[in-house]
């Protein structure tokens, strides 16, 4: 401490003792020790760094020394009394009294509960609240009632929020792909929980930097895993996940943690240093990038996909885990033996249904028969007289029908369990016997040939379609030859949807392909024959014997040398699904009436020539037999067939197996109640791979300098006993135990400087997140070093600092501007202090504080509002207009803020942010005056003050203004409320109405007393 | 002008004033202790529209914005080259950083023709702004940094991908204001929700009273509307009283407390906000175009009537002062089934576009008026699947038209494909550093302080394309 002191004070001396020598009370000599506080900073800025081991005087280090933030911090005495005992007005008393400035009279009563109850909770007080206080006449009644806020749940909710500000807490990561992070309000509610138990400001700061990396030993695993959600507070940031630069996206988001670690505990900003030294701050790029280490040895994504994942970690106990282990095991066992119940049932109905067949085709051809449609026979029957079964099905099960032993046979293959097709190319009735059953994986292919290269020819193709390709799928290839489109030399004929179309490449690439589509469409599970010719000069497309398109090439084609395939393109792409057949390349050019020939006698086009055939009828017997039993087996027990299991087959099952499979359902539902739920996990940081990182050349991670830069803190921050970082750790929790070192010269200043701007709107420090060159100097540099380290020794308790805040006459002092006549004239912005500076609500007051004076404010505290899957893309927030929880608890969604809260200036969840900007725009009037949501709130109240006991107008205008406003009205208010009431005319409604009322309380809410802390 | 060189000087000048009685203040962001603009009317209304540094002719923008990335190959960038090489390799190296695969250099399906005197090259995708070629400025060498979406629109609209900033709509409103006091000064009509969403239009650090007003985004143009602006109840006379009663409730507690000029504000937003549901709605009504400006437009074509609608809208907006409008189109992100959506889309835009600058010339805003078109990104010249084309950030075309830009101009080259900037190259921050000084505007010294350091639309960069200056 005090190094930069030793010139003033002689070898060792502390600034704490120059304080020391300046006697209480004479303000004179205070005067004096102010004079060479200020002088010291003016040497340092002369002189330099005396304690720089001998280093050249450098920019950064002399910058230092001129920056009164850098110094450590002083105490300075109280200076006398004025008045007040209370330390705080002691210290704005004597600058007041040097700038001719008089403290205002203390506020009224029920301005100061309801100033406290805001400041403290972020409500107003209730009706009952205030009642009791000004019914406490004791001199302790003031502090009571400040420490009953204090230990109100309210106040973990309203100063957690407060903090939050400064975490960019956020539901989703916003930016480019804005997902959602569902296990966020984990974090949060640990913030309210700490603020809640007072947990010391040092601890607060340890476990969001490092608490994972906080030793175990001997703690119990639940504080363990608060100590993981804590750590949420560096994974939170905005990040451009889908940044394909990956390395620049880390690089991004350890500068996005550096900024808001910076800002928060530092009151600096740091990132100008990740491009060059900062240009005002002592901050060099050597200092950045030691920090940056630290991040970047952490692991904050859990990977680098293409749209990247943030880190999260399991924080669900052993005990719970085996638990959720055990459950999921025997609900998987009860599934798995559920499952072969059924299969076995479904294998066992199968069998009769298969003996039953065997028995009894004979009778179930017999047309004649009289059968129930609901029995099994009847289903036949139905598919029997319908048109599903192809002739080749209907004349196997004939014959089928007249030999009993075929039937045996025909069903064993069914009965080993398996196979509906015949071995080798899957065959199904074609348009002439048999065609190629494409299933949208198989194909035939032929080897490349020049053969199949004509200098000119005639394809055709029958084709018949299980389905088509939507609008937007890929195209189907029936017949083809040579790659793809986009190759030399291929041709093709194909299916787009429901229209044929021809390919031609000529001379290769995506701009020589020569298409013709048809417009007519084809129909599905039709034969339909489609074909073209090329001539070498003129190109057709024929649908059904009929022309339907052509055009003239330019050029011959030249041949390629790929394969043929059918069912495919021959890459292997885009596969058909349904049957080809009499598929013909021929190197005679087909005429029209050649073509309509081979449409109408699909026969007698397998006499003409051709280079290609396949009409899938060159089998032999026993081929044939199988092909054909296989399309009966695939028709009739097929996925789609007329005896296939049904979808419920339940109710074929015998009566036994029925009801031991309820009974089991019964049991799955009882596991089911069981269930344990999934476990659990939080945003979290982990060490990762630890390095130290060289400085990137203004910035860039292309560009890096030749040395490493050992992970550290920044040079020109001193403290005594300053952590080293262990080669094998990130350093996080190094640099958090330097941020709280009793003496670190910021983290304290920052703190009770924004604990300070909370509670008067300004900080002593006006820019409270930058205690830089830029930023502000203190108003009261004695009084803030007073209160930070009032607040270190304390053991940094931020309860304490409240009540030493609040319980001082400065606080309490009225917003009545006319307080000091000369105060407009010399201090309009009241730096000095000498009224209480007016506030309005924040945006979370103004929702909460609407909801609880109209009586709908729900309470409970904690859990989460997301009910969004995690990782997933935003949907629409329909939560927040609707939920009467507080508005801390609502979805915060980044770039998508519930507007009601954008309105009111609430802090973009995007940054850090150490101070909210109020703003009066016209929108927030509209707001007032024609939202729904106020509407809705004013109906509220309105309907309880006119509930209950009979009242007469007087008294529910009362009873409206002390819930909103916490007093009773003036008589000239009363009359003028009840005259906007009960007159007729007044307004469109029916005076005294429920809608007139409505209207009246709308003007209550929106008043600006309302929404100002007076 | 550099507003931040007036500081505190003019805030407690403000104060005192506001104390002796001076407030009837406006729309505000007045209690931000950040707002350091200059001049005591500016202080009572941070919309009061001021002159800019620099003689312009320039005063508002209109920002065409096709959201997804239209191919710059395939539209106003014509390429003979590629075309004859078409289906080839690229003849040198692809970037370092790439969104998706692509193979093969790729024509455009689309032919291109020459138009007007000028003789510009654009394709059959936009034949009727073709056609006004001889008032178009193009750009063609624009580039930026972001290869994807949300990080490429927010560099376009803010300057930055990486962290948050302020748009350049905000930018432009804290630097000259806006025209008229009963509008906002910075609206965008049908903004694009995800992409960086609010952070396209939002004022980030600036006062709030330069955040864009958006009107619609994710509802059919036709029903897009200023949230709040309606009262549900639609009575009026209600309203009246509710707002008599609720100015003397907050004169009583203005004159309870003293003076408070931010109070004194909130009794002025009130009343301003009672005029704005009156002068929002009118301006917003197109039915009160003439018939020959509906078939202009193409307003009752279910192909163009979108963006017709915001075409108008932006016209009507601009007439009436409103400095910064953007109406945003899309979706432009053709990876596949180029030849069938970029057509779609141009068809959807191009008759609006063509009556837009139609309109502005017959009705004298022309020179006024600034009326930018682009993307966040154009395309590959290069091929992706089979008819697809790529996010493309390292060469794209915007045009520029309007008395403030050499009419039949065309700026910037590059290569014979179209894949990188050769010459005059401007990267988006040029871009904003030129609109800026069209509008009169210093780039550099249009700063705003916060958290410590003078922060500019332009960061440390941009040039002005002073070429391009009419």
């Amino acid at each position: 401490m005090g190094s930069n002191f030793t010139i003033l004070s002689c070898e060792g001396a502390s600034s704490a003792r120059v304080g020391l020598f300046a006697p209480e009370g004479s303000s004179w000599l205070r005067r004096v020790w102010v004079g060479l506080w200020m002088l010291a900073f003016a040497v340092n800025a002369l002189f330099g760094d005396s304690a720089g081991a001998g280093a050249a005087l450098s920019g950064v280090s002399s910058r230092a020394a001129a920056l009164w933030s850098m110094h450590p911090v002083t105490a300075p005495p109280v200076p006398a009394r004025s008045g007040s005992e209370h330390p705080i007005d002691r210290f704005i008393d004597a600058s007041l009294a040097s700038h001719r400035l008089h403290r205002a009279a203390e506020a009224e009563r029920r301005t100061l509960i309801r100033r406290v109850a805001w400041d403290l909770t972020g409500l107003p007080p209730s009706v009952s609240d205030v009642t009791a206080y000004l019914a406490d006449g004791s001199p302790e009644a003031f502090e009571r009632m400040v420490d009953r806020y204090l230990v109100s749940p309210a106040y973990g909710e309203r100063w957690g929020r407060w903090w939050l500000d400064l975490a960019r807490y956020a539901d989703t990561n916003g930016q480019d792909e804005n997902k959602v992070m569902a296990n966020a309000w984990r974090y949060r509610d640990w913030v309210i929980r700490s603020f809640n138990a007072n947990q010391p400001y040092d601890q607060f700061v340890v476990d969001q930097l490092a608490g994972d990396l906080l030793d175990r030993k001997g703690v119990p695993e639940s504080q363990v895993f608060e100590r993981c959600m804590a750590t949420g507070f560096l994974v939170l940031g905005p990040k451009m996940l889908a940044e394909q630069d990956k390395p620049k996206l880390v690089m991004d988001m350890v500068d996005e943690q550096i900024d808001v670690v910076s800002r928060a505990f530092l009151g600096l900003t740091m990132s100008c240093a990740r491009c060059h030294d900062h240009k005002f701050d002592p901050i060099s790029a050597q200092d950045y990038y030691a920090m940056a280490g630290i991040f970047r040895s952490t692991k904050t994504l859990e990977n680098l996909a293409f749209v990247s994942k943030f880190n999260e970690r399991r924080i669900t106990s052993g005990q719970r885990m085996s638990a959720i282990e055990a459950h999921k095991s025997s609900m998987g066992r009860f599934q798995k033996e559920y499952d072969e119940a059924v299969r076995a049932a479904d294998a066992e109905l199968l069998r009769e249904w298969q003996g039953m067949l065997a028995r009894e085709l004979p009778l179930w051809l017999d047309g004649s028969r009289s059968v129930a449609t609901n029995s099994l026979e009847g289903r036949w029957k139905q598919w029997w007289q319908g048109q599903s079964p192809t002739p080749g099905v209907r004349r196997t099960l004939e014959e089928l029908a007249k030999d009993a032993a075929a039937r045996e046979s025909w069903l064993a293959p069914l009965r080993a369990g398996s196979e509906f097709k015949a071995a080798g190319v899957q065959l199904a009735s074609g348009r002439v016997g048999f065609g190629f059953q494409a299933d949208g994986r198989n194909h035939i292919n032929r080897p490349a040939s020049p053969d199949l290269e004509p200098k000119q020819w005639s394809l055709q193709t029958w084709v018949y379609a299980d389905e088509f390709g939507k609008e937007g799928d890929a195209r189907r290839w029936l017949v083809s030859k040579n790659d793809n489109e986009w190759a030399e030399g291929h041709y093709a004929l194909l299916l787009d949807g429901k229209h044929p179309m021809a390919y031609l490449n000529i001379g290769g690439g995506p701009e020589r392909v020569v298409s013709l589509r048809a417009t007519q469409a084809i129909q599905r599970r039709e034969w339909h024959q489609v074909a073209a010719t090329y001539d070498g000069k003129l190109f057709c497309l024929f649908v059904d014997g009929k022309p339907a398109g052509q055009v003239e090439v330019g050029k011959p084609r030249v041949p390629g040398s790929g394969r043929f395939s059918v069912g495919q393109r021959p890459d292997g792409y885009v596969h058909f699904k349904g049957r080809l057949d009499e598929v013909i390349l021929s190197d005679e050019v087909w005429t029209a009436d050649r073509v309509s020939e081979a449409y109408n006698s699909p026969e007698r086009a397998r006499d003409w020539p051709a280079l290609l055939r396949l009409d899938f009828d060159q089998l032999t017997d026993s081929e044939r037999r199988e092909a054909e039993w296989a399309e009966a087996r695939a028709a009739v027990f097929g996925a789609d067939g007329v005896l296939a299991v049904p979808k419920d087959p339940k109710p074929f099952y015998p009566q036994a197996v029925r009801d031991s499979l309820s009974q089991k359902d019964q049991e799955r539902e009882a596991l089911k109640r069981q269930d344990p739920g999934a476990p659990e996990f939080a945003l979290s940081v982990e060490d990762g791979t630890v390095a130290n990182l060289p400085v990137h050349i203004r910035g860039s991670h292309l560009q890096l300098a030749a040395h490493p830069v050992p992970r550290g803190f920044p040079k020109a921050i001193r403290v005594r006993q300053a952590p080293v970082i262990p080669e094998s750790q990130s350093g996080r929790l190094e640099l958090a135990r330097w941020l709280t070192q009793p003496d670190h010269p910021l983290t304290a200043r920052v703190l009770v400087n924004r604990v300070w701007q909370a509670h008067f709107g300004n900080g002593l420090v006006r820019s409270s997140d930058n205690f830089g060159v830029r930023g502000d100097v203190p108003t009261h540099p004695e009084l803030l070093d007073w209160l930070a380290r009032g607040f270190v020794d304390s053991g940094w308790n931020i309860k304490q600092l409240h009540r030493q805040i609040l319980t001082s006459a400065t606080w309490r002092q009225a917003g009545r501007i006319q307080g000091d006549p000369k105060g407009i004239a010399t201090d309009p912005e009241n730096r000095w202090l000498w009224h209480y500076p007016r506030q309005r609500l924040e945006a979370e007051m103004i929702r909460d504080g609407v909801l609880a004076v109209s009586g709908r404010l729900d309470r409970s505290m904690g859990g989460s509002l997301v009910a969004w899957a995690n990782d997933e893309y935003t949907p629409e927030d329909t939560v927040s207009e609707t939920s009467r929880r507080r508005t801390l608890y609502l979805p915060v969604v980044r770039d998508r803020v519930y507007d009601l809260l954008t309105l009111f200036d609430f802090a973009n969840p995007s940054v850090g942010v150490s101070r909210r900007t109020p703003t009066v725009v016209s929108h927030q009037a509209l707001f007032w005056i024609n939202s729904p949501w106020v509407k809705d709130q004013a109906g509220a109240l309105a309907s309880d003050v006119r509930s209950g006991e009979q009242r007469t107008v007087q008294q529910r205008v009362s009873l409206a203004y002390e819930r909103v406003l916490g007093r009773l009205p003036t008589d000239a208010e009363q009359g003028r409320a009840v005259a906007f009431l009960s007159k007729p005319g007044t307004t469109a409604t029916a005076p005294d109405s429920a809608d007139r009322w409505l209207a009246w309380c709308q003007v209550l809410l929106a008043s600006s007393e309302f929404q100002y802390r007076d | 002008m550099n507003p931040a060189m007036h500081s505190r000087m003019s805030r407690r000048q403000l104060l005192r004033r506001s104390a002796l009685g001076f407030g009837n203040l406006a729309l505000m962001g007045l209690m931000s202790p950040g707002l350091r603009a200059g001049g005591s009317e500016i202080q009572r209304n941070p919309l009061a529209a001021r002159a800019p540094l620099f003689r312009s002719k320039a005063k508002r923008i209109i920002f065409l914005f096709m959201h997804g990335g239209p191919s710059h190959v395939d539209t106003f960038d014509w390429k003979p080259r590629l075309l004859k090489d078409s289906g080839k390799p690229l003849p040198f190296d692809k970037p370092r950083i790439q969104f998706a695969k692509t193979s093969n250099l790729r024509r455009s399906p689309w032919e291109f023709r020459p138009y007007g005197q000028s003789g510009a090259m654009i394709s059959d995708l936009f034949p009727l702004v073709g056609a006004r070629a001889d008032d178009l400025c193009f750009i063609k060498s624009i580039h930026g940094t972001n290869e994807a979406h949300g990080g490429a629109l927010l560099k376009l609209n803010t300057g930055s991908d990486t962290v948050v900033r302020p748009s350049m709509g905000s930018w432009i409103t804290y630097g000259l204001g806006s025209e008229n006091r009963n509008l906002p000064g910075f609206i965008t009509i049908n903004p694009t929700l995800g992409h960086g969403g609010v952070g396209n239009w939002s004022s980030a650090f600036l006062p709030a009273v330069h955040q864009g007003t958006p009107i619609g985004g994710g509802v059919p143009v036709d029903r897009a509307t200023i949230h709040y602006l309606h009262d549900p109840n639609g009575d009026a006379k209600t309203q009246r009283a509710q707002l008599d009663l609720l100015g003397e409730m907050n004169r009583d507690h203005l004159a309870s407390v003293g003076t408070d000029a931010v109070l004194e504000a909130q009794i002025e937003a009130f009343e301003l906000a009672f005029r704005m549901q009156s002068e929002a709605p009118e301006a917003m009504d197109i039915d009160r175009e003439t018939p020959a400006t509906r078939k202009l437009y193409g307003l009752d074509d279910p192909k163009t009537s979108s963006f017709a609608r915001q075409c108008l809208l932006a016209r009507r907006f601009s007439e009436r002062g409103v400095r910064f409008v953007q109406a945003s189109h899309g979706y432009w992100d053709q990876h596949s089934d180029l030849t069938r959506d970029h057509g779609r889309l141009a068809s959807e835009v191009d008759r609006p576009i063509a009556a837009l600058l139609q309109d502005l010339k017959a009705r004298g805003l022309w020179d006024e008026t600034l009326v930018m078109w682009g993307g966040e990104f154009g395309r590959t010249p290069t091929l992706q699947g089979d008819d697809g084309r790529d996010h493309h950030p390292h060469a794209f075309t915007m045009w520029l038209a309007g008395g403030a830009v050499k009419p039949g101009f065309s700026y910037g080259v590059t290569d014979d494909y179209g894949f990188y900037c050769v010459d005059q190259k401007v990267h988006v921050h040029d871009l904003h550093a030129t609109l800026l000084a069209l509008l009169g505007m210093d780039h550099e010294a249009l700063t705003y302080r916060h958290a410590g350091r003078d922060f500019r639309l332009t960061d440390v960069h941009g040039r002005v394309v002073q070429e391009i200056f009419a």
